[in-house]
């Protein structure tokens, strides 16, 4: 019980790393790229198995992004199709036994929401606008630099603890749902709340490809930052 | 749990390094199959749209020389029967004018056979006078007869002619 959503601390070259989570991400990332290589070797004009269910979920972002972003978005549907793929893989891996996600700790969902909100979201800006992109941080006019200065930390913040908690407490409630009953009776709401968990991590992982889809999207259509 | 630590930066580079070896190896290659197909789809309905089009265009341009051709047809079936039923009609009257001059010819040719016969004829029957002539003149040397002859004619004359001529 004590053990639920605790890491053991390792120590390496003087910074502190969660062992378990790293492991647990390279697990994720060697099954993320086992399914690609799947779905992208021998690839056909006709897809079958691996690469027509990848092409169903990267047509689905790819609706999305031409909504909201336009024809230009094209380009950018390889960053949320790796996301979401991750996102489900990491959240799925918690329901197996003696398995942990990589998402119930927040130094993933952090790093995670940091990336999209940050590093990509003003990459692209800088990349379609130039230098003149952070313009709009002082629109309409110079002192609302600060609410958008908070909006800037409030997004990967907002992302990174809805993920997390949602993993985690899904996490949390099998093992308390296993120890709460007899071993006779706690299969039958232990099976129910699994089943409910695979549904979470998809649509966590959903919101949250979505949500970076929304921050990136006024970037990404370029001179048009109003959101 | 909620102590945020270095694996944050790890976390962060692992994300980066697992996008790029994405769409390098994986969804690059996918998506670009995925793009070719759409274009190729889009591709394919705009030309078949085009092509019915066209085909549409094409019928249409067909049934206009079809009928077109039929019209012509039955123009020159009409012509060719209009000339024929004239052509039968002049032939006819050039028969016909063919047979009124035969006719006006046998006619004339009668008409002059006739005339010649009748010259003929004329001619024999002068020549037969003549020898009827000749042949009673021939007898009139019969210096009997002649007398008698010339007394029946100066009787005649006597009696007929003369009158009171007194001999």
């Amino acid at each position: 019980m004590e053990k639920i959503g605790h890491r053991e601390v390792v120590e390496f070259a003087g910074y502190l790393l969660n062992e378990e989570t790293l492991i647990m991400n390279y697990i994720t990332m060697a099954i993320v790229i086992l399914i690609a290589i799947l779905a992208s070797r021998n690839l056909k004009e006709v897809p079958t198995g691996w690469q027509n269910a990848i092409e169903a979920i990267a047509e689905v972002w790819e609706e999305k992004i031409h909504t909201m972003i336009g024809p230009t978005g094209r380009s950018l549907t390889h960053i949320f199709l790796s996301l979401f793929v991750y996102l489900v893989i990491a959240n799925w891996l918690g329901l197996f036994p003696a398995m942990e996600s990589p998402t119930n700790d927040l130094n993933t969902t952090l790093g995670l929401a940091l990336t999209m909100s940050c590093f990509i979201h003003h990459g692209i800006g800088v990349a379609r606008s130039g230098i003149g992109y952070f313009k709009h941080f002082l629109e309409p006019f110079a002192p609302f630099i600060i609410i958008h200065i908070i909006e800037e930390l409030a997004r990967p913040a907002s992302l990174a603890f809805r993920l997390f908690g949602n993993i985690l407490a899904g996490e949390v409630l099998i093992i308390i749902i296993l120890n709460l009953a007899p071993w006779y009776a706690n299969w039958a709401p232990h099976v129910v709340w699994v089943i409910f968990s695979l549904a979470v991590g998809v649509i966590q992982a959903y919101i949250f490809t979505t949500l970076s889809l929304v921050y990136i999207a006024p970037a990404a259509k370029g001179h048009d930052h109003e959101e | 749990m909620v102590d945020v630590n270095s694996t944050l930066f790890i976390q962060i580079i692992n994300f980066l390094v697992l996008l790029l070896v994405l769409k390098k190896f994986a969804w690059g290659p996918l998506l670009q199959v995925l793009h070719d197909r759409t274009d190729k789809i889009a591709n394919n309905i705009r030309q078949a749209d085009e092509d019915r089009a066209q085909a549409a265009e094409m019928k249409k341009e067909y049934e206009q020389k079809l009928s077109d051709a039929r019209k012509r047809a039955q123009e020159i079936t009409d012509s060719a029967t209009q000339r024929s039923e004239a052509e039968h009609r002049a032939r006819v009257e050039e028969t016909q004018q063919e047979i009124e001059q035969m006719k006006a010819a046998a006619k004339a040719q009668l008409q002059a056979e006739r005339e010649e016969a009748a010259k003929k004829m004329k001619g024999q029957m002068v020549a037969l006078s003549l020898a009827a002539a000749t042949k009673l003149m021939a007898r009139n040397m019969d210096d009997a007869a002649n007398e008698a002859l010339v007394g029946d004619f100066i009787d005649s004359l006597s009696k007929e002619k003369l009158g009171d001529l007194s001999c």
